[in-house]
């Protein structure tokens, strides 16, 4: 629960951070990525990004309205475009990720991209994708592919995630699960306005965050990963408040 | 014997807390003045004992003036205290000026000088307290960062610091940005005091 902003982080991902960018639109999608994408391309790195072909087109937009010459990064080999449906063709056996495909496919991209370029940073939408073909299991498990590979090789990774923060079912299936095979989750576009809505939430349904309260917050595990504050509540008070979960999210929900 | 190896643990001042180890950096949540100065004036009551420098940068709702009365009432001599450099009692705006030079590195800077300095002077240690009231949403995350430089940065020193915030301004979210950046949370659920640590802490 450390990052103060999802800007900050994805400008500067740290090496072997696998973040997710939880979204419900393709325009918060658009200006994350490409933020993650320029920043790479500015300071020299090398830029993998595996999406869907809409997706690559409004990035493409996206990174030219920040001056970012596209198709000499592309000539030059520092930009790397991939469509989403082709690359997980190589990887899938009966519906589920292949370790090894896997493996192999990443280190030739790796190794193509760090001929030229020292840092390499890789977008994907390759989870997202599986998950709204109906396949989470592949979609977790592909996540699980991805954070193993950015430990191993050192890169920044972002994920994007096409996901309703404010179903109350997700919170027991693929929120909590994607959310917990990342190390930093970008759960929303506007921080503030979210934290805003979380804190009114929770004071109007639960009150003050004092005695057993504070204990049980305290006694909390939390998930492994890197969230903000806000979004961590919410997974608490799944967890040790179910009773009054639905009552707070749906008041986020009109909040935020 | 004597031993000449000086203890790790001290006082904390709070009934129902015996000992806190030196480098420990523990938060609460108080509601109103008077609240405040029950968990402040007998903390900086001990410290005194204990031969700590005792450094209490106050704020509203008790500001310098009224936690110098506060601890005279309970019996502390203010003026020796004080005048011996026991004792530094100011105001925050005299110690923190705006969001930006919260930044951590220098403030914890001169904390640790200030650490060296006490032990020189021959004090077991120092003692902190900061009010942090005077936040604004816009100098949160700012002072999030300086809180999570000084757990890192005082663990194993001869610091104590108690971080004090005011419940009603804290939401849910701000509650838990502060109990990750303390080693502990100190409540006081009915007649006695007690410590809160996190699973993992």
């Amino acid at each position: 629960m450390r990052h103060a902003s999802w800007q900050e982080l994805l400008a500067s991902p740290a090496p072997a951070s696998h973040v997710v960018q939880i979204v419900d639109n393709d325009d918060f999608l658009a200006s994350g990525v490409a933020l993650f994408a320029a920043e790479g391309l500015q300071r020299g790195e090398a830029v993998i990004l595996t999406g869907t072909e809409a997706h690559l087109r409004a990035l493409r937009r996206e990174l030219l309205a920040k001056n970012v010459d596209y198709d000499a990064a592309v000539r030059r080999g520092q930009l790397s475009v991939n469509e989403v449906q082709r690359c997980l063709e190589g990887i899938l056996y009966h519906g589920m990720p292949d370790a090894a495909a896997y493996d192999a496919m990443v280190g030739a991209a790796l190794a193509k991209a760090r001929a030229a370029y020292s840092a390499v940073r890789w977008w994907g939408e390759s989870g997202s994708f599986l998950h709204l073909h109906g396949n989470a299991k592949a979609a977790v498990a592909l996540e699980e592919l991805r954070g193993a590979a950015a430990r191993k090789h050192g890169v920044g990774i972002l994920c994007s995630f096409l996901c309703d923060r404010f179903d109350p079912r997700s919170y027991d299936g693929i929120l909590r699960d994607v959310c917990s095979v990342h190390t930093h989750v970008i759960p929303a576009d506007d921080y503030v306005r979210y934290r805003l809505a979380v804190n009114r939430a929770i004071a109007e349904i639960l009150g003050e965050i004092k005695g057993p309260l504070l204990q049980s917050l305290l006694s909390w595990k939390g998930l492994a990963c890197d969230l903000p504050s806000s979004q961590a509540l919410l997974f608490w008070i799944r967890e040790t408040l179910p009773d009054q979960f639905h009552s707070v999210l749906a008041r986020v929900k009109a909040y935020a | 014997m004597h031993d000449a190896t000086p203890s790790n643990l001290t006082d904390c001042g709070l009934p129902g807390i015996r000992s806190i180890p030196y480098g420990v950096h523990m938060c609460h949540f108080y509601s109103g003045r008077d609240e405040l100065a029950a968990v402040l004036v007998p903390y900086f009551a001990a410290g005194l004992r204990n031969r700590e420098r005792c450094i209490w940068i106050a704020a509203e709702p008790l500001d310098a003036a009224a936690a110098t009365l506060a601890l005279a009432q309970a019996g502390v001599d203010v003026d020796a205290a004080l005048a011996g450099g026991a004792l530094i009692l100011r105001d925050f705006s005299d110690w923190y000026g705006e969001g930006e030079s919260l930044r951590g590195a220098a403030v914890v800077d001169f904390w640790l000088a200030e650490e060296t300095r006490a032990l020189a002077d021959g004090y077991a240690g120092i003692r902190i307290s900061g009010n942090i009231s005077f936040l604004t949403p816009a100098t949160w995350s700012v002072f999030m960062e300086y809180e999570d430089t000084v757990q890192k940065a005082f663990s194993g020193r001869r610091i104590v610091t108690l971080c004090t915030y005011p419940s009603e301004r804290c939401g849910a979210a701000n509650v838990l940005d502060v109990v990750h950046r303390h080693s502990c949370t100190i409540e006081h659920p009915d007649q006695g005091w007690q410590i809160l640590t996190r699973l993992g802490a």
